[in-house]
């Protein structure tokens, strides 16, 4: 315990130096949310294995390494190194972040739709903070609310360390009715600064309001050139009857750690499409919060986590279904080789007035080595009885039969197993509706294949 | 073709084939029948390399090779075919990525060009159509959600698609209303000829009507106790197997 004050205590200072020089310092909401955030995180110290909602991911190795916060960086990223992650064919808007900050050398911003604003924190702080201050406010109550209907600050530590130091992001909102063509794509990159590694924290918006119809596209990347730690806030809202899609692939440098939450409320009516595959990072943790604060709501959340060597992700969402007819389908799933280990802890809560809920989750693992390792925790909390739930969870390997049966049809087994392979994970990637990004994925996860045994 | 010699097999810890002797000569179609738990299926599985059906003694020649020496993939492209008694169901592999995948794995270890998907394409439809077979076979998962009747003749359009030298069909009628029992006759009838063997192992001598057999053989109790022509079937179809079974 007193180690990890002590730790903590190093970002109170770290936050007293940098204070003045975060953005936004004119804002008295903003200061006041900013120094209850380091307080909360500062009570809290770093989440550990030992909170239940962190059970499978141990931030240590990078707290130890003492990470210094990462600054404007301007060198060391070119266009040409960033060019196959583009989209192809291109997206009309493209911001890249470098360890957090916004290069505009780097992004491409078409020609907007009236209606469509794609801005950084920054700027936004400037000359519209009234949207931020709305949902800023919103995530600063820091705590887990549980059944028993206590509650517990601890699982959202990070999430209050990234308040407190977010300097920069996407900002994006879209007027009623506006549907802009082609995805917004988001790329961060995490380069190296120094000797010790640089922790970013990109805080991003992105509001539709009614009828708007847009899809975010977020790629974490890295140079692989030292231990980089990403801890990265997303919120998004929709409007009653907009339409998200939301994408996001967690690819970073091997060394890397990735701290990745997301904070969705679904108006009534709407739609909301997430997607995320993880390749990426040595530990990484894709948290993802969705609720369904009307009537007639449908969410889909897909993962795709794909470890090998030791890698360490951890997949943690929570999907609150708040109002009636909601309905939320939700798949993941992982295939872990090598000394890897993947991890899914997903609940649905269906809330007493969320009459006619359906709601359906299902973790599917695939484990390809001996050494792999895979955890697995659905929760399906219903407190009516007037829903339809279902939920799933497998951890296996590949089946013999299988590839008994592909054998005996002259395919080579390694051909055969990565057929398998491709088969579980290929449906979960069929349902990207997006041409140019199911394309991405698509590219992403055969490579990783043809790497694979 | 096929030669088995003083084959036996242990299958978790148990004795099942006890010395197995076979010759099948090119052109010949052998039915092997027995009664339940012969041995029929174990050496169906040996002679296609099944994990845990190892050969503990004997040996297999198939066109001079040392046939148990091959992994199932080397028995398969050197034309080697078993029709599985239960077809097994691969979820997310449609069934024409699974085809031309093998087609083409046979085909580019003879050295061959592989097989377009157009050209796939048209040859499955032909054999389809020959096999009297729906083609909407094609885009389904292979084997999932196929009636019982529809797997043995998903195996048999394999087989058609893959002309093999030899084909090892487990109990391929069993449990085939009367049409599809004329289908998957038909398909074995399709490819008898010179160059090719079969080995059709049934319980029953209902698909002998259809597709008549040179040799009949009676496995009992890990060994071949009997051998005749075709009318070595209708013997057994009347007197059953009890005396076989007291035999050994």
């Amino acid at each position: 315990m007193s180690v990890r004050k002590h730790t903590s205590n190093v970002y109170v200072d770290r936050f007293n130096e940098v204070r003045e020089r975060l953005p936004g310092t004119a804002l008295p909401w903003l200061t006041r949310l900013r120094s209850n955030a380091i307080e909360h995180f500062a009570d809290c110290g770093f989440p550990t294995p030992r909170v239940e909602e962190w059970k499978y991911t141990n931030l240590s190795r990078i707290v130890d390494s003492q990470p210094i916060l990462a600054g404007p960086s301007v060198n060391g990223v070119n266009r040409g190194a960033l060019e196959q992650y583009f989209l192809d064919p291109m997206p009309c808007h493209r911001m890249v972040f470098v360890n957090g900050y916004f290069r505009p050398d780097l992004s491409e911003i078409g020609v907007l739709p009236a209606g469509l604003t794609i801005s950084t924190l920054e700027t936004t702080l400037d000359n519209r903070p009234e949207l931020l201050e709305a949902h800023w406010s919103d995530l600063c109550d820091l705590a887990e609310d549980r059944l028993s209907g206590k509650s517990d600050p601890k699982p959202l530590a990070m999430v209050a360390l990234n308040t407190a130091f977010a300097a920069d992001g996407a900002v994006i909102h879209l007027d009623r009715d506006v549907s802009p063509d082609g995805p917004i794509h988001l790329i961060y990159v995490a380069v190296r600064e120094g000797e010790r590694p640089a922790m970013s924290h990109p805080r991003n918006l992105v509001v539709a309001e009614s009828g708007a119809h847009a899809t975010i596209f977020e790629t974490f990347i890295g140079d692989g050139g030292g231990a980089h730690c990403s801890n990265a806030v997303t919120q998004v809202s929709a409007g009653p009857g907009a339409r998200i899609c939301h994408y996001k692939h967690q690819g970073e440098a091997p060394s890397g750690t990735h701290i990745g939450s997301s904070h969705i409320r679904l108006a009534r009516d709407s739609t909301y499409n997430g997607f995320v595959l993880s390749n990426g990072a040595h530990t990484s943790r894709n948290e993802i919060r969705v609720r369904l604060e009307e009537e007639n709501v449908v969410c889909s959340l897909d993962g795709i986590y794909l470890a090998r060597a030791q890698q360490r992700m951890d997949n943690w969402t929570r999907i609150d279904h708040m109002a009636p007819r909601g309905k939320t389908l939700e798949v993941y799933k992982g295939v872990i080789d090598e000394a890897a280990h993947g991890s899914f802890q997903g609940k649905i809560r269906v809330w007493p007035n969320a009459i006619q809920s359906d709601a359906r989750q299902l973790n599917r693992n695939l484990l390809l080595s001996e050494h792999a390792e895979a955890a697995s925790k659905p929760e399906l909390e219903i407190l009516n009885d007037e829903v339809q739930c279902a939920h799933g969870s497998t951890i296996g390997d590949l089946d013999e039969e299988s590839l008994f049966y592909l054998r005996a049809r002259g395919v080579g087994e390694a051909a055969a197993r990565r057929l398998l392979i491709d088969a579980f994970v290929g449906e979960v990637i069929d349902k990207v509706a997006d041409v140019p990004i199911r394309k991405y994925f698509r590219n992403l996860f055969n490579s990783w294949l043809s790497e694979a045994v | 073709m096929l030669e088995i010699r003083d084959l036996h097999t242990v299958v978790d810890g148990k004795p099942i084939l006890r010395g197995v002797n076979l010759k099948i000569v090119a052109g010949e179609v052998h039915a092997v029948m027995g009664p339940n738990g012969s041995g029929k299926s174990t050496l169906a599985y040996v002679l296609a390399g099944r994990e845990g059906y190892q050969a503990d003694r004997g040996e297999v020649l198939y066109d001079g090779k040392m046939l148990l020496e091959l992994t199932p993939e080397e028995r398969a492209r050197a034309g080697l075919f078993l029709a599985f008694q239960y077809p097994v169901e691969i979820p997310g592999v449609a069934n024409a990525t699974f085809l031309r995948t093998a087609v083409n794995a046979a085909r580019s270890a003879r050295g061959e060009e592989e097989l377009s998907a157009m050209a796939f394409l048209k040859e499955a439809r032909t054999k389809l159509k020959q096999l009297r077979m729906d083609e909407s076979f094609l885009n389904r998962q292979v084997n999932v959600g196929f009636s019982g009747g529809e797997k043995k003749r998903n195996e048999i359009f394999q087989m058609a698609m893959l002309e093999p030298r030899l084909a090892v069909l487990d109990e391929t009628d069993s449990g085939l209303d009367i049409d599809a029992l004329k289908i998957v006759a038909d398909g074995i009838n399709r490819l008898r000829g010179a160059g090719r063997a079969m080995l059709v192992i049934t319980h029953y001598q209902r698909l002998l009507d259809y597709t008549v057999p040179d040799r009949v053989h009676v496995l009992a109790e890990g060994r071949i106790v009997r051998s005749g022509g075709k009318e070595l079937a209708i013997e057994l179809e009347k007197k059953g197997y009890a005396e076989f079974s007291s035999a050994a």
